[in-house]
Formats: structure tokens, C-alpha cells, sequence
């Protein structure tokens, strides 16, 4: 290291640095809020990577199918998204999916995504 | 029409942009210097030096170091070809290294291989080509069929010169001692006797007092042409040519004119007795400096409040652009001028003065079009205001003749097409090109001939009018429709206690007679 | 492959960063020693960024120039623009930046998102171009079809992630703002990042200088005053007091 000048000993030091924070798994690998019905199941109804990838997919999927042809046995729904993925607030009432940190709000934010899907369907769950 | 060892263009309605013929114009090559001494005189080596290969290179980095404008434009291009269309000495000889860009990559490639890291090391890739005998004398050959018109910088989204390339490698060819013959010779010749003609000043004096006794004989008026007179307000600083060569001469008895019915105090000078500057044409500084100084030291010594300049492309764009930057300050000047002018500012003001008296139907016998010379166009202003370039000579043109019309508009203001012999190409060794890069401006200015009857065409450039008599013949036009733009002034102008004789009428007559 | 694209990029970004400042650095720094703006030129500085910012943002000179080339480059530039405010999505989390600036980010992704189609067909359009004019054909070297084709399946495989196979954009973004996340195995995505890689790695050597060139080129940049104002370079300055 004594043959490094300064100037080389810093970059070397910053990229050690960066690096690091790169590879330190800090992630919490998983934005399912607690106190939702997800939060205590293990999977979704694809697998995580999937949902991830193609949810925005599948909902107009079966938006189609429901629309078009009145077929409801699609697995893929909205209603089913949010009354498993909302949680509910100290008093036990249910907060929107769609509300600040919430599941929906947490990545679309994140990534500058703006959902409408909210603008006509319930944000929360349907009481039964 | 003329004889030719070449095929002259046949005029066409439009200049077709032509497709490619690959070295049409590789046999055409400016006379190199012989004898040292036009090398020596400026600086330079007397002939090619043994490490030419080496000091060339040399040379490229120093004035890249420079010239932020090269630096720029041999990084900057990404080959849009925006300006491949655009150059006269292309539409005229189709050979693509006559494209403004395929002109600058000459010199560029060698740049990339020697200069930047892509070129070095994968030159296949970006076109970097090492530099050798043959592109030695390409560039010689290329960049002296480039009249740095500037016609290609208009056109290119990061206002690229080829005529900064240009001047740069003319720069680097004399740095090895690979000068061309005319342009030096003619700097030597400013050096030693004061201007590009070599006209000492004892010839030039005679020169003047025959004009002044022929002023005399025809309108029975003084008008004068003093020289060397100490105490004067105006030096005035014209190109040589307008001593002697036609139809340069007629611009200079109008200069003339317009000072004795100013009643202005003026003089020319011996020693400042050449407005150009063949030291831009080269791209050398310290020529263009030295060339400059003379007209520095004779306002000096003459002590004079005003430097006026007369009717000359380059020489404009020198004094407009550069002669405050290589000869200032200009301190020493009556600050309520700019320093220098353009005889077309002084006449415009005595004009709107009404300083003139003008008989405007004495130009009633022609139909007038104006060539922006690409200097003054693309390079100054002749005015206070962006693009009073192009409507001062206009506006003298339209208070002196009652018929004027414009050619095309893609070939007038900025987008004006060279004359074809700029830039340091006005020598009979490359006739060959100058005719055939003509063509553009030819072509224009026989539409307005067949359209619109235009007889004389007016220009305010010694290059361009020289150019204009050789090459209209070979077009099938007449050597004498090209005319001085203050011959148009003198012709117009009525001196005050002129005599008016009927046997004038007579001198006029031969021109009209074509009508 | 997270910790292969994390040096690329790293290396990426200095060598981008610190050749470009570079490059400018010597722009700046080489003089200027005589006006030659193309005239008509501003006489005024005001009037010279008017100037500079119509030929950057509408590229006058080039419209002046070639219709056809106006046209696909600048649907090409602009499109690329768009693309890019859109990109700030990945790079920036929305608690760095004002709420105003983060809407402003919102809005722009439906724009940016179709605007990878127009700059795909601007650089088709500039590809056929180069191919079938005969004079553009001449002055192409490999690395000007090249450069097309690095832009352009950088757009293709973009586009790809938008419209064709989604990849997970969550774990982009934690990647490229530190957080941790680690980069999604999508051939797509190691297309589009490869791509950008080596065009920030060649970016300061390569004719992509134009970025930088257009603000220094001194035929644009320069105020028609030479004859009100004195101009000398430092080397004239010398030249000067050495001939005195």
C-alpha cells in the first residue's frame, strides 16, 4: 500500500466503500406490509419474481376477460389484491392500499408509476 | 468563349447536386514555391524539409493548442452531411474530397491517428489513417481548391469551417517548407514593396496624377487622389488592383468622387497601398500580423482620424474582424468613427446626408444584380446592425440605378455561392477549378439575365471581380458584365460644377448598344 | 453479475465523467485569438445564447442544411431527451427532491415511454440515410453505422422492458442508488446496460464530443463586436511584446 499515492489511496478506499453497500444485502427483499393478510402467507399467486414483473399485466388480463366475457375464474384480481395486501391501521379499520408506504404506494412512488386503477375500484377490502 | 484544356459545365436551370466522381480534381495542383526565398521571406523553410513528417505533426499539435476553432471542429464532426451539397467547388467538379467535410477529413484522419486515443489504436474503426507522402500532397492539392468562403459553416449544426481547416493545414504545408507560389510570393511582395502587385510607389503616384488629369479632361472638375498627405482625416487603404485592372478602377474614381463632394480630407498611402491580407489565406498569424502593421504605422505617420477601407472581400474581413485584434488599439483614431470602415459606410452616409448629388438615370442604360462577396457576407457587418452586410451595398445600389433585382435567394446573403477564385485560388495555375466552381454563381446569374433582364452584375471584392472577367467567357457571358460597385456611385454622381458635355453620352453608348 | 455491473458502471461513470471534464478543460482552455463568428452573428452576449440555444434546441443551422436529416435527428435528439428525464426514475428517490420536481417526473413517464419509438425511427431514418446517399456514404467510417447501431438496440432492447418482457425496475433502481438491490437476470436489461456502458466508456473519445463541441465552437459562441472590443489571445499577446 506505501507505493499508492494519496490521490490513489482515496479511490481505492472509496470504492472498497461502494462496493460494500452494494453487496451488503440491506434490502428488505420484500415490500408486504405487516399487519396484512400477505404478511403472514408465504406466496402470492405466482411466485414473487413473477408478480413483480408482470402484475400490471395480468390485472388488465383479466379486466379484459371479466369485461369482454364475464369469466371470473381468472386467478388474477384486484378485489383479491387488495383485501390480502391491505392492513389496518391501531384501531383495526383497514387503510387504503394505495396510501402512502402502503403495499401498492411503496414501489409505484419509488419508481415514479402513477396508479388509476384506484380511481374506480375499492382501495380497501370489501367488508363480509 | 474562352478556350479550354477542360470541359466547362454546361449552365443548367438548377445546379443538380451531382453524384460522386472520385478524383475528378486530383491532377489539378497549384504551382509550389521554387525559388526559397518566397518561402524565406515569410518565415519558412526555402523548400520541403527532410523531417517533414515529423514537424508537420509537430505543427498540427502546436496550433491545436492554439486554435480552440480546430481543436473543436476536427473533434466535434459526426459526419451528418449536412454540408456535403454545400460547396461551389463540389457542385462544379463532383469529386467528393471537394465536400466541405470530406476536404476536412484529410486533415482530420491524420488528427485521429496521431492525436486521439480511438485512432491510435483501432484507426480501421474511426478512419484514422497515418500520415505519408500522398497525403502530404493531397492536402496540398485539396486545400488549395478551398476558397475559405465559409459557405459550408453556415449549414452545420456546430458552425464547422472548413476554412479554419484549411488555413490550418495551408499553415502546417508552409511550416515544412511547402508553400504555394502565389500566395507567398504575393505576401513577399507586400513585405518588400508594400503591395500584392509589387507597384512601387513612384508607378503608383503616376498612377494617380493620370487619373486626376483624366477627371479633369472629362468633367472639367479637380477631383484628386492624393498620396502620402500628411495631416489628411482619412487614410484610405483599397486593394491594389483597384490602380490599374478594369473594372476595378472605375470603383476607385467613385471613391474619389465621393470624397470630393464630401468635401473630405483623404489620402492613400505608398507604404499601406494594399488593403488585402494573403496572410489569412495562409492561415499565419504572424503574416497576417505584419501585413496589418503597415497600415497601423502609415495612419501613424500620417497622422490621420479615420482608416476607410475600399471595395475588397478578404481585406474586409481582415480590417472588419481582425485588424483591431492584430494592429490595435486604435486609440490614436477619431473615436467617433468605428476603426476601420467600409467605403460603403461612408458613401451610404453622405448619400442619406444628401452630401450627393445623383442622376440616377445615369445607370438607366444597365439592369443591376448584386454577388455578395463571402467575406463580407459571412465573416462582417458593413453597418451597425447583424446582416447590414447585405442591405448596405443594396440600399447605394438602389440610390444610384432605378433597375436592380436579386438573384435566387439560396444563393445571395449568408447563403451566398463563391466566385470561385477566393481564398488564394486566383492564379491561371488552377483555372481549372476556378471555372468549374463558378458554375453555381453562374448559373444564378444567368437565370436572372434570361428571367428578369439583369445586364451587369455588381460585386465589392478585387478577387471576385478579377475572377468574374476571366471566367464569365467561358460561360458564354461577357467579361465586362461585371462592374464595381462605386462605378455605379461614380456614374450616378453629378460633380458640382461639372460640365455637361453631350460628348459624354458617347462613352455610354457602347454598353447600351448590347440591349 | 450485480458486482460485474457494479464495477462496469463505476468504471463507466469515471471514465465518462473525468474524460469529458477533461475534454472541456482543454475547449476552455485553448484560445480563441481571432473573431470569427459566421456572420450574421448577435452583437450582444444575450443575443449569442439565443443563438447557441436555438442551435441546441432546434438545430437551426442543420434545418438550414438538410431537410430530411433535420428531421430524423431531430426527432432522435429530442425522443433521446424525453427518454432520459424518464430515466431520472432510477436515479433519484422521491424524498431527495422537491414534491414539485417528483410530479414532474411522474408526468413525464407516459411521454418517455412512447418516445423510445420515435427515437428508434429517428436513428433508422439517419441509418438509411447513411446507407443510401451516396455523399454520406463517403465520409462514413464503421464507427459512425456503429454508433447508430449501439444507439439503436439500446433503444430496441428499452423498448423491449416496456413493452415485451418486464424486468423488475424495483430492484434496478436499489441497484443503481446503492440500496442493495441486486440486478434482475434479464437478457433484455443486460443488453440495455451493456450497451450504455460502452457508450459512456467511449463517449470522450468518440465524435459523441459534439455534445460539449457545440457549446465551444467559436463560429456560434462569439459576439460580432471586433471592431468596439479588443480581442488577444495570451500566445498573440507574446508574439506582440516579443516583436515591439
Amino acid at each position: 500500500m506505501h507505493r499508492l499515492n494519496g490521490l490513489k489511496r482515496i479511490a481505492v478506499v472509496m470504492m472498497a466503500g461502494i462496493l460494500l453497500s452494494i453487496s451488503a444485502a440491506a434490502i428488505s427483499g420484500s415490500m408486504v406490509v405487516e399487519g396484512s393478510k400477505a404478511a403472514g402467507m408465504k406466496d402470492c399467486v405466482a411466485p414473487t419474481m413473477d408478480m413483480r414483473r408482470n402484475h400490471m399485466d395480468y390485472l388488465k388480463h383479466q379486466r379484459d376477460e371479466v369485461v369482454h366475457q364475464g369469466d371470473r375464474s381468472d386467478k388474477f384480481a384486484l378485489a383479491d389484491c387488495v383485501s390480502c395486501h391491505a392492513s389496518k391501521d391501531k384501531q383495526g379499520h383497514p387503510v387504503p392500499v394505495n396510501a402512502k408506504d402502503q403495499f401498492c404506494d411503496s414501489c409505484h412512488d419509488y419508481t415514479a408509476v402513477n396508479i388509476t386503477c384506484f380511481q374506480c375500484h375499492r382501495k380497501v377490502p370489501e367488508e363480509k | 468563349m474562352a478556350k479550354a484544356e477542360f470541359d466547362v459545365p454546361e449552365l443548367q436551370e438548377y445546379v443538380d447536386v451531382p453524384e460522386l466522381q472520385e478524383d475528378t480534381m486530383a491532377h489539378v495542383k497549384s504551382f509550389v514555391v521554387t525559388k526559397p526565398e518566397h518561402n524565406t521571406d515569410l518565415g519558412f523553410p526555402g523548400e520541403l524539409v527532410e523531417d517533414w513528417h515529423d514537424k508537420a505533426l509537430e505543427k498540427l499539435d502546436d496550433l491545436r493548442g492554439r486554435y480552440r476553432s480546430l481543436q473543436v471542429f476536427l473533434d466535434a464532426c459526426v459526419k451528418c452531411g449536412s454540408c456535403t451539397d454545400k460547396c461551389h467547388y463540389f457542385l462544379g467538379t463532383k469529386d467528393p474530397k471537394n465536400m466541405p467535410v470530406g476536404r476536412q477529413d484529410l486533415l482530420r484522419k491524420v488528427y485521429r491517428r496521431y492525436f486521439t486515443f480511438a485512432g491510435k489504436y483501432f484507426p480501421k474503426l474511426v478512419g484514422a489513417k497515418d500520415l505519408t507522402r500522398e497525403t502530404l500532397d493531397e492536402w496540398y492539392n485539396y486545400y488549395h481548391q478551398c476558397s475559405q468562403c465559409r459557405r459550408c459553416s453556415v449549414f452545420c449544426p456546430y458552425g464547422i469551417d472548413t476554412a479554419e481547416i484549411s488555413m490550418a493545414a495551408r499553415e502546417i504545408l508552409d511550416s515544412i517548407g511547402y508553400g504555394q507560389k502565389y500566395c507567398n510570393e504575393i505576401i513577399g511582395k507586400v513585405h518588400k514593396i508594400g503591395n500584392n502587385l509589387g507597384l512601387p510607389g513612384p508607378a503608383l503616384e503616376d498612377t494617380l496624377e493620370g487619373l486626376e488629369e483624366d477627371m479633369e479632361d472629362d468633367f472639367g472638375v479637380p477631383v484628386k487622389f492624393p498620396l502620402n498627405v500628411k495631416g489628411a482625416d482619412i487614410l484610405l487603404v483599397t486593394p491594389s488592383a483597384d490602380f490599374f485592372a478594369e473594372p476595378h478602377i472605375d470603383g476607385l474614381i467613385g471613391y474619389g468622387k465621393v470624397f470630393h463632394e464630401a468635401g473630405a480630407s483623404w489620402t492613400l498611402s505608398s507604404t499601406a497601398s494594399e488593403a488585402g491580407n494573403f496572410g489569412m489565406f495562409i492561415g499565419s498569424y504572424e503574416n497576417m500580423r505584419r501585413v496589418s502593421m503597415r497600415i497601423r504605422e502609415a495612419a501613424q505617420e500620417l497622422g490621420v482620424k479615420r482608416i476607410i477601407f475600399g471595395e475588397c472581400g478578404h481585406a474586409w474581413r481582415v480590417a472588419y474582424a481582425f485588424l483591431n485584434t492584430l494592429a490595435g488599439p486604435f486609440d490614436f483614431l477619431d473615436q467617433k468613427y468605428p476603426a476601420p470602415q467600409h467605403i460603403l459606410e461612408y458613401t451610404w452616409e453622405q448619400i442619406q446626408a444628401g452630401k450627393l448629388n445623383i442622376d440616377k438615370s445615369a445607370n438607366d442604360d444597365m439592369t443591376l444584380t448584386f454577388h455578395d462577396s463571402c467575406n463580407v457576407a459571412r465573416a462582417t457587418r458593413i453597418g451597425d446592425y447583424p446582416g447590414s452586410q447585405f442591405e448596405t451595398p443594396r440600399n447605394v445600389i438602389k440610390a444610384v440605378c432605378n433597375n436592380y433585382v436579386d438573384m435566387h435567394h439560396d444563393s445571395i446573403g449568408e447563403r451566398t455561392f463563391c466566385c470561385g477564385g477566393g481564398g488564394g485560388l486566383l492564379t491561371d495555375d488552377l483555372m481549372e477549378i476556378r471555372v468549374k466552381g463558378a458554375l453555381p454563381r453562374m448559373t444564378e446569374l444567368q437565370n436572372v439575365i434570361k428571367d428578369k433582364g439583369v445586364t451587369h452584375m455588381a460585386a465589392i471584392c478585387a478577387i471576385c471581380k478579377s475572377q468574374f472577367t476571366k471566367v464569365l467567357p467561358y460561360y458564354g457571358m461577357d467579361m465586362d458584365q461585371i462592374v464595381s460597385l462605386h462605378q455605379l456611385v461614380s456614374n450616378a454622381i453629378v460633380l458640382t460644377g461639372q460640365v455637361t458635355d453631350d460628348d459624354e453620352a458617347e462613352s455610354d453608348a457602347e454598353s447600351e448598344a448590347e440591349e | 453479475m450485480s458486482f460485474f455491473f457494479a464495477l462496469l458502471f463505476i468504471l463507466a461513470s469515471i471514465v465518462f465523467v473525468v474524460g469529458l471534464a477533461l475534454k472541456i478543460n482543454q475547449y476552455a482552455k485553448t484560445p480563441a485569438p481571432l473573431r470569427i463568428a459566421t456572420t450574421p452573428a448577435p452583437i450582444t452576449k444575450t443575443g449569442v445564447v439565443m443563438r447557441l440555444f436555438r442551435e441546441v434546441v432546434f438545430f437551426e443551422s442543420l434545418f438550414k442544411g438538410t431537410k430530411w436529416t433535420w428531421i430524423f435527428s431531430w426527432i432522435f435528439h429530442m425522443a433521446l431527451l424525453l427518454v432520459l428525464v424518464r430515466h431520472l426514475r432510477y436515479f433519484i428517490e422521491p424524498d431527495w427532491v422537491p414534491t414539485m420536481v417528483w410530479a414532474l417526473i411522474e408526468l413525464v413517464q407516459p411521454f418517455g415511454k412512447y418516445a423510445g419509438f420515435a427515437m428508434v425511427i429517428g436513428l433508422v431514418g439517419l441509418f438509411f440515410r447513411r446507407i443510401f446517399v451516396d455523399r454520406v456514404r463517403y465520409i462514413s467510417a464503421p464507427s459512425d453505422y456503429l454508433w447508430l447501431l449501439v444507439l439503436g438496440f439500446i433503444g430496441i432492447s428499452g423498448l423491449m422492458m416496456s413493452f415485451v418482457m418486464h424486468t423488475d425496475i424495483v430492484a434496478i433502481k436499489e441497484f443503481f442508488t446503492f440500496s442493495g438491490g441486486q440486478l434482475p437476470v434479464d437478457f433484455p436489461l443486460i443488453v440495455h446496460l451493456s450497451l450504455v456502458a460502452l457508450l459512456m466508456l467511449l463517449f470522450p473519445f468518440s465524435k459523441l464530443l459534439h455534445v460539449p463541441g457545440v457549446f465551444f465552437s467559436p463560429t456560434r459562441n462569439m459576439v460580432d463586436n471586433p471592431r468596439e472590443q479588443r480581442h488577444v489571445a495570451p500566445w498573440a499577446k507574446a508574439l506582440e511584446e516579443e516583436q515591439k
